[in-house]
């Protein structure tokens, strides 16, 4: 009786251990590459990532994925600049110092990929490389039964944009006919005018600007014939275009810009052939 | 005599605000205009003989054509002109010197020889000259 007794305990045991592990979970982490933002960027930068749930028992279950922000933020830092994300889909996945659950039903012996949707939103940001740890959960029911972490990365390069204004259109019907037009009107001693370079970028910038006619005005209809020599004043800084005139400047490295004015002027009239002139300026803007 | 052309170019064209077109580079043109002078003044003349020199402060920022009229009178003979070292002759009612150059204000002498001549007629001739300028 005592044997039969024993017997059954035993078995009972036996059932109740392999039970137990018919259903056994770890974390796989998939890929998370590198994405680039683009800091003038319009539309949100995609940041997807995927995490694999391997179940290395002998039967299907159900497991629940968390997602933990490192300090409870969806932030990614350069040391300096943080930089945020948000985490889209799959459902379940929101807001909040703790994203999830998402939940997936793992079969025996097999892997289910996670695919998790998150995006930086559009919107300017400092240069630099990106990074930020993200804890990953898994539980079975409400118990803890694997955890792991991955690193998010986001690369955002130096990037520059500008603009011309207070030129004019050459033409009102034909847009796009050609550069807009710097008017020093009528010539006389003294003759000047001023655009604005317009700048947006999120680091330091070099200005370059250059002349087509090397820093002299030339009649149109006859390019040969005696130029006219003008002197350029950028941001605090004078001289001929003979070069190219280069500045180093930093501007707000924000949305908003900077603006520097850009004036040509003539400094002294000698008897010049009646007519029309001209020049082509190109400004340039990198990042320096 | 003065005879002056101010040629006001319609280089400016309607203001209107420049579209700024987000790049890293972008070119303006820069635009002055010259506007054309040519003027002439008689400031003395004087007929000495068979020669009348006329006396002009001119300037002209362009190509142009300095014309001189004046009314025929046959029997003082075929006129030679000589303007800037070029020399005509006076056919009809006018002559014409073509200058490449452009002049800026100065004094010189336009001299009229004439083969035959006696004072009245000669003065008679010297009254009926202009001169003009006509840029090109």
């Amino acid at each position: 009786m005592k044997l039969a007794w024993l017997a059954a305990t035993v078995a009972s045991l036996c059932i109740s251990t392999s039970a137990a592990a018919e259903c056994r979970l770890s974390i796989v982490r998939g890929d998370s590459p590198t994405v680039t933002h683009e800091p003038f960027g319009v539309t949100p930068t995609q940041m997807s990532f995927s995490v694999g749930v391997r179940n290395a028992g002998d039967e299907s279950c159900l497991a629940s994925l968390y997602l933990l922000p490192r300090e409870g933020q969806p932030l990614l830092s350069d040391g300096r600049h943080s930089l945020a994300y948000i985490v889209r889909s799959p459902a379940g996945l929101g807001g909040g110092g703790e994203l999830g659950p998402a939940t997936v039903t793992v079969p025996a012996g097999e892997l289910q990929t996670v695919l998790i949707d998150a995006e930086i939103p559009a919107g300017f940001a400092a240069p630099g490389d990106y990074v930020g740890e993200i804890g990953l959960r898994l539980n079975r029911d409400r118990d803890l039964v694997a955890q792991s972490t991955m690193t998010l990365r986001a690369s955002v390069p130096p990037r520059v944009q500008m603009s011309i204004s207070g030129a004019r259109s050459r033409d009102r019907a034909a847009v796009g006919a050609g550069p807009a037009l710097m008017d020093l009107g009528t010539l006389h001693d003294g003759s000047a005018a001023t655009v604005f370079v317009n700048v947006w970028t999120n680091s330091s910038v070099r200005v370059s600007i250059q002349s087509e006619n090397l820093g002299v005005l030339r009649l149109v209809s006859n390019p040969g014939l005696s130029p006219i020599p003008y002197v350029v004043h950028f941001a605090g800084e004078s001289g001929s275009l003979s070069g190219p005139m280069r500045a180093v400047r930093s501007p707000a490295e924000t949305s908003d810009g900077d603006s520097y004015p850009l004036s040509v002027v003539v400094p002294i009239v000698r008897a010049p052939f009646a007519g029309t002139y001209r020049d082509v300026l190109t400004v340039s803007v990198d990042n320096y | 005599m003065r005879f002056g052309h101010l040629t006001a170019c319609a280089l400016l064209l309607q203001p209107l605000a420049f579209a700024p077109a987000l790049a890293n580079s972008g070119s303006f043109t820069v635009g002055v205009h010259v506007p054309l002078q040519c003027d002439v003044d008689i400031t003395g003349a004087s007929a000495i003989e068979q020669r009348i020199v006329i006396n002009v402060r001119r300037s002209c920022n362009s190509h142009h054509a300095m014309i001189l009229s004046a009314v025929p009178e046959p029997e003082l003979g075929t006129i030679a002109i000589t303007d800037s070292g070029a020399v005509q002759t006076l056919a009809g009612y006018e002559t014409a010197f073509f200058h490449q150059a452009i002049f800026a204000p100065e004094n010189s002498q336009i001299v009229l020889d004439c083969p035959k001549a006696d004072p009245a007629t000669l003065e008679r001739f010297a009254r009926s000259i202009s001169l003009r300028m006509e840029a090109s």
